[in-house]
């Protein structure tokens, strides 16, 4: 008996370091927020978002920014400034798309940042560009680390407000990541390229799905 | 013997125990979706309860240190549950090669405790000799996983070459003994070179320190967050003690890992020993698995390696 076990558990780790990304663990994770904005009839939608980054990290960027010549408040701003810069060709870590056709989207107004207890807020929106003549009727967004780096999810039961004047006509709701099947065929894409559907971030990604 | 009756109700709990909190945490349908957003999600918990019982060290001292080296212990165990390259290595590495129980666990800890002990010489020299910050050290811990991807190659390349090379030299001694060595009359006392068994003694230590060595370089990313954190805030101790907790609870679960992938390779070993079609094969099936097996270290640390060299910048890192 304890040999059978034995052998059922060993197949059961070794099928899971093999359909798992092996490399792939979160080292950061991020609590998002998230909501959805309409203006002009719902003819331009901006998605309105705040990642609260974890002790951790938020700890080691205060800590740097405390010895910057010009305070802690400007050191905080420059690292800020520079994680903004550096995730604009990943177009801030948000997928939206239209059926299967990927709408582009554009940082729109300032960056927030606060100290809520120890932790870095950062808060930003995001234009969507509709300019292709799509009507969006029902669209997806989803806001994930395409490599798996970060762990980016909105808390538990969460639920995705729509504001704006035809915001009564929509609804939403956020599907939780469903990993099993796709992490066979993707389990090796480890990088972080220009396609982030086909990577293990997008595995382990919620997608808020709206309908207007 | 009296290990083996320790080990089986040990695993049993921590395995049943593993599987509650993953079937308490999960409400989708696939078993495999299932147990690893589970156990993300438990990380996940416990890193914010981690940073908290660090931050909570200030007020409560040794009620919260106690607290701390606790959760690190479950972060441990619940991180070696879920996939990670290490337990790839350490159990192709069992499979492939016979083992006891024994050895496969003394393997595991030693790799589980050399992780923590690098986390622990990385962020002291860090902190104390050379004064990096944080994020300065948590960029050295990531040229440490380059390293430890190459060195994992280099033991699968070493671990197949010397196996193809026993090949050859058993095939050159039996040969030799067959064609000039006819003084069976002779006391024969003189050394014919190493026979199989001692290169079979010469290579399981020397990667059994390799692959040691080569997972151990790395040290575990939780390890050497809580540490940093902990120096940050003061408290060395604690974070020192919740390090060793942590590794000591990666070591358990790999070693359990480790127990299942010799009993697994015994039993297939019995299987063709008992049939009588395939018993011819059981003296060439060592040499065979050792080669396969030390290929496979060798394809996976060459495919981590690239992947790490050539993986582009990341905004957070």
């Amino acid at each position: 008996m304890p040999r059978a076990w034995a052998c059922v558990t060993a197949a059961w780790f070794l099928i899971l370091s093999m359909v798992t990304p092996t490399v792939a663990h979160p080292h950061m994770w991020v609590d998002l927020e998230s909501r959805v904005m309409l203006h002009n009839d719902g003819r331009s939608i901006d998605i309105y978002q705040s990642w609260l980054f974890d002790d951790f990290f938020s700890t080691a960027v205060i800590e740097d920014a405390a010895v910057h010549p010009d305070g802690k408040n400007t050191g905080i701003q420059q690292e800020i400034d520079r994680i903004v810069a550096a995730l604009e060709p990943y177009n801030y870590f948000t997928v939206i798309k239209h059926g299967s056709k990927t709408l582009s989207s554009k940082l729109v107004g300032d960056v927030e940042w606060k100290i809520i207890q120890n932790r870095i807020q950062m808060k930003f929106s995001l234009a969507v560009d509709k300019h292709n003549g799509l009507e969006t009727q029902h669209w997806s967004y989803a806001i994930f680390d395409p490599t798996y780096y970060i762990e980016m999810l909105h808390a538990e039961g969460a639920t995705i407000t729509i504001e704006g004047e035809t915001s009564t006509k929509c609804n939403s709701w956020i599907e939780q990541p469903n990993p099993s099947s796709d992490a066979v065929a993707l389990s090796q894409s480890t990088t972080l390229d220009n396609n982030p559907d086909e990577t293990i971030g997008r595995l382990f990604a919620e997608t808020v799905h709206v309908n207007c | 013997m009296s290990f083996r009756k320790f080990l089986f109700p040990c695993s049993l709990c921590l395995a049943t125990l593993v599987l509650v909190f993953v079937w308490r945490e999960s409400n989708v349908s696939d078993p495999i979706t299932q147990y690893l957003l589970a156990i993300q999600s438990i990380q996940r918990g416990l890193h914010t309860s981690l940073s908290d019982a660090l931050r909570a060290i200030q007020d409560d001292g040794f009620r919260a240190s106690l607290i701390l080296i606790m959760l690190s212990f479950i972060y441990g165990v619940f991180h070696a549950a879920g996939p990670g390259h290490g337990k790839i290595i350490i159990s192709t590495y069992l499979l492939s090669h016979g083992s006891q129980v024994r050895r496969g666990v003394i393997l595991s800890f030693a790799a589980a405790m050399v992780q923590g002990l690098t986390a622990i010489i990385i962020v002291c020299s860090a902190f104390w000799f050379l004064s990096l910050s944080m994020r300065q050290t948590q960029r050295i811990v990531n040229h440490g996983e380059v390293v430890s991807f190459a060195m994992i190659t280099l033991v699968g390349l070493y671990i197949t070459c010397t196996h193809i090379l026993s090949v050859q030299r058993k095939g050159t001694v039996s040969n030799k003994i067959a064609n000039s060595h006819n003084h069976d009359t002779v006391e024969c006392d003189h050394n014919h070179g190493p026979n199989t068994k001692d290169l079979y003694k010469e290579l399981s230590i020397r990667s059994f320190i390799g692959i040691i060595l080569s997972i151990g370089i790395r040290p575990c990313s939780g390890a050497v967050i809580v540490l940093l954190l902990a120096f940050s805030l003061g408290h060395v101790v604690a974070g020192l003690f919740a390090v060793l907790a942590m590794s000591l609870g990666t070591a358990i679960a790999i070693s359990l890992l480790a127990a299942f992938s010799v009993y697994f390779r015994r039993t297939a070993h019995r299987i063709v020993q008992s049939k009588h079609d395939t018993r011819h094969l059981v003296g060439v099936i060592p040499t065979i698995l050792g080669i396969l097996g030390g290929g496979l270290i060798f394809i996976v640390g060459l495919s981590f390696f690239i992947s790490a060299i050539t993986a582009p910048g990341h905004p957070f890192r």
